[in-house]
Formats: C-alpha cells, sequence, structure tokens
C-alpha cells in the first residue's frame, strides 16, 4: 500500500515536471475562428474594405453598412439572414473586421470616392444617378434584436431590386455590442457578414 | 560554560528553534530585508504622516490595531522603522513556532533537519521580503500549526500563543488569514475521525481566534465612517477594477464604451493610473462605467480549473518551498504511519481551493502564493509521525537527500539574484540605477519648493519611493507634503486632501493650469491635453520648466491665456 502511495506520488510528481514543458496554460478566453466553421460556405474577406473587390468601375456602388449585424456561431441563424437575399444576384461572405465599433467599420469601408448619406435618401439618389458611389449606415437595433434586423435587410433586398444595375455592399459594422453579454458571445469577435448583389453569379 | 550545560541550554527543542532562526533575523538584517511592494513603502508612509506630519493609523489594507500598537514605539525612536522592523520581528516569531513544533515532535537528528529542511527552504522568502501579505501568512501558518498540535495534545499554553498569532496574522491582512480556514476545518476533521472527540480547549482557542478577529474587523471598519476616510476607503474598492482587476474582457469594455459614448479615452486613463480628478472620476461616475465592466467580465471556465491547478503545480516545481513541502510528503508517505496515507493528496486538494478562489477573482499575486504553499506545508507538518527516521530502511538516504535539498534550497534564490544583478542591472529595482540619481535630485528640489504641488504619473510615483526608500527607517514627516500621484490607492487621504488645499488646489486634475502646479512627465507619453479638452472644454499649452536628466517638469497653461 505504501508502495502504491509513494508510487501515485512520484508519478504525479514527474507529470508536473514534465508538465512544464508542455503548454497547459488555459487560455482565459478562447476566440474561436469564424474563417474555420464557414469555410466552403461562403467567401471569406480578409480585413481590406470590400470595395477593392469591386473592379467594374462602369457600374455605380451602393454600399449598406448595417449596425449590430454580426456573424453567428450558429451557421443556420446566418444561413436566415442570407436567405433574404435568395432572389437577388448574389454573392454571400464573410468578411474580418480588426476593431468592433460603427466609427471603426465606416472609417475602413467608405473612404473618399463615397458620398456618405443617410438611408432613406438612398432610393432617390440612385434614381437620380448623379453620384456613383453611396454609402450609409442603418441601425435596425443595438441589440441585436433579429426582427429588426430582417425588416431592414428586406428593404435593402427591395432597393437592390429597383435598381438591378447598381451593385449592393452590404455589410454588418459589428457584432451586437450593446446587448447583453450571452447574446454578444453568441457572434463571432470581428467577423461580420457580407452580401454583394447584383453581381453575376461566378463573382466579380 | 561546561559541554554538559550547554547540551542542556541548547538541547531544548524551543533554544534550538530560536537559535537557527536567530541566524535567518541577522543575515536578514545584513543583507537588508527589503520592501518587495511599494505598498508597504507607502503604508509606512501614511503611519508616521509623510502627508501632513501626523501619526495616521489609516492603513487601509493593515488594520488599525498594528497602527496603534507601533505608536509608542514611534514616540520612543522617531526615525526608527518599527513598522518594518515589526513586520520582521513577526517572520521571527512565525518560524521559531514552526521550528519548535518540528524540533518537539522529532526529537533528534531526524527534528534537526526537518527543521533545516523547512528553515532553508522556506524562509528565507519570507524573511528577506519585508511585505505585509506574507507576514499576514507567516503568523498565520505558525498559529494554525500550534492550534492543531497544541489542540492534539491539550496545550493550553500552546493554544493561547495560537489565537494570539493568527489574530495578529488577520491583522496584517484580513484575507489571507481567511484562506486558512479551509485547512483548519480539514484539520478538525481528520482529529475528530481519529480521536472520535476534540478537547474542550481547542473549541474555547477557536471560537476565541474568530472572535478577536471579528472584532479587528469592527474596530477597523469603525475608523472609516466619517471625516474624509469614509470616502478614502469607499473609493478603494471602485478604483482598483481599473488598476488591478484583470477580471474582465478589456478590449469588449472598449468598444461597448465607443458605442455607447463614441469616448473611451476616459477608460484609457483610467486603466493608466490616471483618475485623481474628483469631478470626473468620482465614484458614482466610476461606478457607472462598472457596470460595463461588470457586463464584459470573464464566464469562468470552471472545467479547466483542475487542469489550471495541476498546471500551478507543476510551474511552482522551481521554488525550493515546493520541494519542502514534496519532502514532508514523500517523508509521510513513505516512514509515516500508514493512516497518514492520504495527508499528502487532502493537502493537494487543499491547495486547489484557495487558488481556485483566486483564479475566480483574478488575483493571482505571488505574496499570496507563497502564503498558500507555506499553509500546505504546515498542513503536512503534525502527520509527520515518522519516528527515528535513521532506523528505517532507505531512512538515512532520504535524510542525505534532504541536506543536499537544504543547502540548495537556500542557496538558490540568492545565486538567482546575484545572477539577475549581475546580467541585468536594471531590472533589479526596475529603474535605471541612474534614474536613482535622477530622483532623488526632483526629490530634493521639491523639499526646496514647499509651495508648490508636483504632480506625478503612477509609474513615477513609484518609482521617486524605490529611489529613496530605506526600509528600516521612517519615511520623514511631511516629506510628501507636495508630491501627488495622477493616481494610487492612498488618494482621498485626508491629510494628502489637507495638504493639497494649503497649496490652493481642490481638484488635481482641473487645477493643473493653477500657478503652483506642475505636472511631471510620463515615460509612455500620456499627457492632460486631451482630458482636459473633453472635460473642461479648454485647450491647454505645455512648457518644460525643469529638467532632472529623463525626468522634466512640465507646466499646463490655458491657452487663451498665455497670449
Amino acid at each position: 500500500m505504501k508502495r502504491l502511495n509513494l508510487g501515485l506520488f512520484v508519478s504525479l510528481l514527474l507529470l508536473a515536471l514534465i508538465a512544464n514543458f508542455v503548454d497547459l496554460a488555459p487560455k482565459a478566453v478562447s476566440v474561436p475562428d469564424a474563417s474555420d466553421a464557414y469555410k466552403g460556405r461562403y467567401v471569406i474577406f480578409g480585413k481590406n474594405r470590400i470595395s477593392l473587390q469591386v473592379e467594374d468601375s462602369t457600374r455605380s456602388v451602393a454600399m449598406v453598412i448595417v449596425d449590430a449585424w454580426g456573424v453567428p456561431l450558429d451557421t443556420n441563424i446566418l444561413a436566415e439572414d442570407f436567405g433574404i437575399f435568395n432572389a437577388v444576384p448574389h454573392q454571400f461572405a464573410i468578411h474580418n473586421r480588426l476593431r468592433n465599433t460603427t466609427s471603426h467599420a465606416e472609417g475602413a469601408e467608405i473612404k473618399e470616392d463615397f458620398l456618405k448619406v443617410p438611408f432613406e435618401q438612398m432610393d432617390s439618389l440612385l434614381a437620380d444617378s448623379i453620384c456613383k458611389h453611396l454609402a450609409a449606415t442603418i441601425h435596425p437595433s443595438t441589440e441585436g434584436n433579429r426582427e429588426n434586423l430582417h425588416q431592414s435587410l428586406k428593404q435593402i433586398k427591395e432597393l437592390a431590386e429597383k435598381y438591378p444595375e447598381t451593385i449592393f455592399i452590404v455589410q454588418g459594422a459589428h457584432r451586437p455590442i450593446l446587448g447583453t453579454p450571452e447574446t454578444r458571445k453568441k457572434y463571432y469577435l470581428r467577423w461580420v457578414p457580407a452580401v454583394l448583389l447584383n453581381i453575376p453569379p461566378e463573382g466579380l | 560554560m561546561s559541554f554538559s550545560v550547554c547540551r542542556k541550554i541548547f538541547g531544548r527543542p524551543l533554544a534550538q528553534a530560536f537559535c537557527i532562526n536567530a541566524v535567518m533575523l541577522v543575515l536578514s538584517f545584513l543583507f537588508g530585508a527589503k520592501y518587495s511592494s511599494l505598498d508597504d513603502y507607502f503604508m509606512h508612509s501614511v503611519l508616521t504622516g509623510a502627508y501632513g506630519g501626523e501619526y495616521d493609523v489609516h492603513l487601509y489594507f493593515i488594520n488599525v490595531v498594528y497602527g496603534y500598537f507601533l505608536w509608542p514605539f514611534y514616540k520612543l525612536i522617531p526615525s526608527f522603522g518599527w513598522y518594518s522592523f515589526f513586520e520582521t520581528l513577526a517572520m521571527f516569531a512565525s518560524f521559531t513556532a514552526i521550528s519548535y513544533v518540528l524540533l518537539q515532535k522529532l526529537r533528534g537528528r531526524g527534528g534537526l533537519l526537518f527543521t533545516i529542511l523547512t528553515v532553508a527552504c522556506v524562509s528565507p522568502e519570507f524573511y528577506f521580503h519585508v511585505a505585509f501579505t506574507q507576514c499576514a501568512a507567516a503568523l498565520t501558518a505558525a498559529g494554525f500549526l500550534l492550534l492543531v498540535v497544541g489542540g492534539k495534545d491539550d496545550n493550553k499554553k500552546q493554544l493561547v500563543i495560537a489565537v494570539l498569532m493568527m489574530a495578529a496574522g488577520s491583522v496584517f491582512r484580513r484575507e489571507m488569514f481567511l484562506l486558512v480556514v479551509p485547512a483548519i476545518a480539514l484539520s478538525l476533521g481528520i482529529v475528530l475521525l481519529r480521536e472520535r472527540k476534540i478537547h474542550k480547549s481547542l473549541w474555547v482557542a477557536l471560537l476565541c481566534c474568530f472572535a478577536v478577529v471579528g472584532a479587528f474587523k469592527e474596530v477597523n471598519a469603525l475608523h472609516y465612517l466619517s471625516d474624509g476616510y469614509d470616502y478614502y476607503a469607499a473609493y478603494q474598492p471602485v478604483r482598483s477594477m481599473y488598476g488591478d482587476g484583470a477580471f474582465y474582457d478589456d478590449d469588449d469594455v472598449l468598444d461597448e464604451l465607443e458605442e455607447r459614448s463614441g469616448n473611451s479615452r476616459d477608460y484609457r486613463y483610467l486603466k493608466s493610473w490616471y483618475y485623481y480628478d474628483k469631478d470626473v472620476f468620482s465614484i458614482d461616475s466610476l461606478k457607472s462605467m462598472g457596470e460595463v465592466i461588470h457586463r464584459n467580465a470573464f464566464v469562468p471556465n470552471y472545467a479547466k480549473f483542475p487542469v489550471a491547478i495541476f498546471a500551478w503545480i507543476s510551474l511552482k516545481l522551481g521554488n525550493p518551498i515546493v520541494w519542502c513541502w514534496l519532502i514532508l510528503c514523500l517523508a509521510i508517505i513513505a516512514f509515516s504511519h500508514k493512516r497518514n496515507g492520504a495527508v499528502p493528496w487532502l493537502s493537494v486538494a487543499l491547495l486547489g481551493i484557495p487558488y481556485a478562489y483566486l483564479l475566480l477573482v483574478n488575483r493571482v499575486v505571488d505574496h499570496v502564493e507563497s502564503g498558500i504553499w507555506l499553509y500546505a506545508v504546515v498542513f503536512v507538518i503534525p502527520f509527520l509521525e515518522v519516528g527515528n527516521i535513521y532506523t528505517q530502511k532507505y531512512g538515512s538516504r532520504f535524510c542525505k537527500a534532504i541536506i543536499l535539498i537544504s543547502i540548495v534550497g537556500f542557496a538558490l534564490p540568492i545565486v538567482m539574484q546575484k545572477i539577475t544583478e549581475y546580467a541585468n542591472p536594471l531590472e533589479l529595482t526596475k529603474t535605471i540605477p541612474a534614474e536613482h540619481a535622477e530622483y532623488v535630485s526632483f526629490f530634493d528640489y521639491a523639499q526646496n519648493h514647499p509651495e508648490d504641488v508636483f504632480v506625478l504619473p503612477f509609474r513615477r510615483y513609484k518609482n521617486l519611493a524605490k529611489s529613496i526608500e530605506s526600509t528600516y527607517k521612517a519615511v520623514t514627516p511631511g516629506s510628501w507634503n507636495n508630491i501627488f500621484s495622477t493616481g494610487y490607492w492612498n488618494i482621498y487621504l485626508p491629510s494628502m486632501e489637507g495638504e493639497l488645499h494649503k497649496r490652493g488646489v481642490d481638484n488635481v486634475f482641473r487645477d493643473i493650469v493653477n500657478e503652483n502646479v506642475y505636472v511631471m512627465n510620463d515615460d509612455r507619453g500620456m499627457g492632460f491635453k486631451p482630458f482636459y479638452f473633453d472635460h473642461y472644454h479648454q485647450k491647454l499649452k505645455i512648457d518644460t520648466v525643469q529638467s532632472f536628466g529623463s525626468l522634466q517638469l512640465l507646466k499646463y497653461q490655458l491657452k487663451g491665456n498665455a497670449e
């Protein structure tokens, strides 16, 4: 019995010694990567602004940034969100962000060649087609309310259907931040969904 | 003196314990036991009235009882560092008690051997560092050991000393004392299981212990109810979230603050220890930001705790205190009565409890860890019933190993310290030695300009203390009258506020534009311009008015006026 006890204790000691050479430290917070979960389903965009992807300079571009639209851990939920755009020629993607604020998203995506306008005016401005590059930010819900989100996404879809010649870039600003921490944790950090509308299926 | 008389005196366990530890005590005075964290220096400074010149017992982290205890000594010899002296003496008393128990239980060479092992491997960490948390741990551990041993033998003298020591431990850091409670419970449980009863005197001792600890707590609380000490105390838990707390996701908090208000700058200032603005960073405003912080707190991953505990033990294997514990555990398994076989495993479980608690509050700190390991050592000692270890199989080989480990355990920290000193002299004090002189010349300048106010960023404030501190000298009363930090735990101390008011300052940050207020440059480039614009809607200009090597004194002024 003594021998067994001694053996066990010494084994524990040896294990602990060996463990020093193995990285055992549990990370306080592991940051899951959306690209692993969504690989193969959707296009993965890096951190560069999406408008760089649009090479066809003859067409006008309308960008809509959707506040608090994130990439959920549950792939079905995103499929639902994207599903709203099925009727329009589309390309679905997820987009990497460096930071999690609306101001960062706007700063990163809306560059000099874009004119920032209120979303409500986008329809009439597109009709006038004076400016080739328009951008707007829309705030369906700051807490991640999905009904409000879907309503806004439908509005964007209708706009895209009305102007099939215009390329629409729809993307989230960041995951829902101002909701409860539980809601927030259901979404990937620093990833947002992105939809390109009115582009041919094989991409740009 | 004849040999037999010597033998009579030094043959007694108490005398032996005394002598062994006297050697350590002398060594610690000779080699300069140092403050191992500035908190002790600043508490010492509060005590001797570095701000305002009046003796002040409101140390906050240490119970006021210690302040009252030291008062007659400071009255006698005001310039001696009694605060540090008694902390060191407390180590001496604690380890003498622990040594005495070991020598008493294991007579002859075996007892001497285990005592030398414990003192050589465990005590240097405590003797050479003057730190209130470790002081608390040492006193509590010694008291706990005496409680268990005295309780088993129904030795009333030992029980009285046990209660006194544990109560004293709680004075230095109540939380450290509380961490021993699981060990007390487990030890009592084992005694109950074996003896089927617990002596009345042990119950009485326990009751007295908790009564005294509770009474000390109440007496302490009474001192923080009014006269500005209430704000001083209430501010502590609120500001510590920013400076000390790491239980939340920094990035998430920044994001949320920016999304909500568009301004995360205040949060950044808070985290850089800039908060001595009583209007902008009042308790109420900090509390509301605190709500955002709590929303973003990390969720403990309980499943990972066992692995974390194991990883921690494995990490600590380089520490001589742990070697001592390992040797004691091995001795118990190999040479003790087989009923003690489970003790080392119980000890591992006991290690896990306080460590898990530290993980939960996200405050795994050096000093507390040493304390937890000391509790583990002291928990297993009563079960070290090995008899005459030399006569047992492999006994003498084991003893030789102990001698070797004791020598290495004692020498290792000293050698490591010397190596780091040699290889990287900057690391030793974390300030470049040249900067020492710079801080000293700044300090002299400040003493010569008593009407001026000097505001130092937190790191500078601490480095200044490091450059002028001397462990066994009292901090000169009034020597810090005109030197303040941008944020530290001692802000809002009534005597500090008094000194500010005397010099025309009511709100430190708002009043940096006053004629007599100077700010020291921040080593990381933080400045007041953005803050002042955000909250006082004024633009500032900066001029350098004085230099001390790399340290600069800046004068902030309102831009409008300068034209």
